[in-house]
């Protein structure tokens, strides 16, 4: 076990605005490109939902795709929710709409996608290109 | 070794219940405040013998350590162990009651002197460990509840 100050590995994202308690935005700082459906689309899984990518965004909330029977997707006269993000050259926006549901699990979705933002590691994170030498 | 045990009623059934919390460890990260990431999680099947590292941000220090899963049976037990650094056993059990479930989460864990130093008292450090199993298993029945 260690102890440290800080995540090996996280990223700084930051709460930037909220439009109502479903709509909000973050604003994430990187030094290097980060692949977010690669982030987000496993966090997603993990509560049950199918995630979808349409133009560039994810949408998910439709319909169960674990089979749990368990979980937000399967609320019922739950909305569709979306992410969507525009790159910059140092940091994303990132804008999240997350599906009409309870208090409850609307705080425990954007807690969960809030740490996938900042600690899900992305397997295909794009790698800076390196001069080869001669 | 100090102990704390809540439990919460869930409109769900065990088998349910039992596969949202057991059958992918890196989903705890959604229920379990603190619990910012669970990475290298091996075998890819659940059962006794998975294990995991995870990183726990405990009220300001990360903490990060490894777990193996030490009772895995289906709808009724799953339990693991933090297998480095402060011991502890974290046992959730299902069991059936009407046609929902009573989830009880028991943890037990070693109390480490430094970190008691730090929080002044041993009974401070035991209640906020459970406020924190409160949360969880209220969480938990957010979550799994439809």
């Amino acid at each position: 076990m260690s102890i440290r100050l800080f995540h090996r590995g996280g990223r700084l994202v930051m709460r930037s605005s909220r439009a109502s308690r479903q709509a909000s935005t973050w604003r994430a700082l990187h030094l290097r490109p980060v692949v977010w459906e690669d982030v987000f689309r496993p966090a997603l899984a993990l509560l049950g939902f199918t995630v979808e990518n349409e133009d560039g965004a994810l949408r998910f909330g439709t319909s169960p795709s674990t089979g749990l029977g368990t979980g937000p997707s399967t609320t019922a006269g739950m909305s569709t929710g979306s992410i969507r993000w525009t790159r910059g050259a140092f940091w994303t926006t990132i804008r999240v709409q997350l599906p009409a549901c309870s208090a409850k699990k609307r705080d425990l979705l954007a807690a969960a996608l809030l740490k996938a933002a900042r600690y899900r590691s992305a397997v295909t994170d794009v790698q800076p290109v390196r001069a080869r030498s001669a | 070794m100090p102990s704390v045990q809540e439990s919460v009623d869930i409109a769900a059934t065990p088998s349910a219940a039992f596969t949202f919390v057991a059958d992918q460890p890196e989903r705890a990260a959604t229920f379990i405040p603190g619990l910012n990431r669970i990475s290298n999680v091996s075998p890819a099947v659940a059962g006794v013998g998975q294990a995991w590292e995870f990183e726990f941000n405990w009220f300001g220090l990360v903490v990060t350590g490894n777990s193996r899963c030490t009772q895995y049976e289906p709808t009724k037990v799953y339990e693991f162990k933090t297998v480095t650094g402060n011991p502890s056993t974290w046992t959730y059990r299902f069991d059936a009651a009407g046609s929902g479930t009573k989830l009880t989460l028991a943890v037990d864990y070693d109390l480490p002197q430094n970190q008691v130093a730090r929080f002044a008292a041993a009974g401070v450090l035991e209640q906020m460990n459970r406020n924190r199993a409160r949360e969880i298993v209220a969480n938990l029945k957010a979550l799994i509840e439809p």
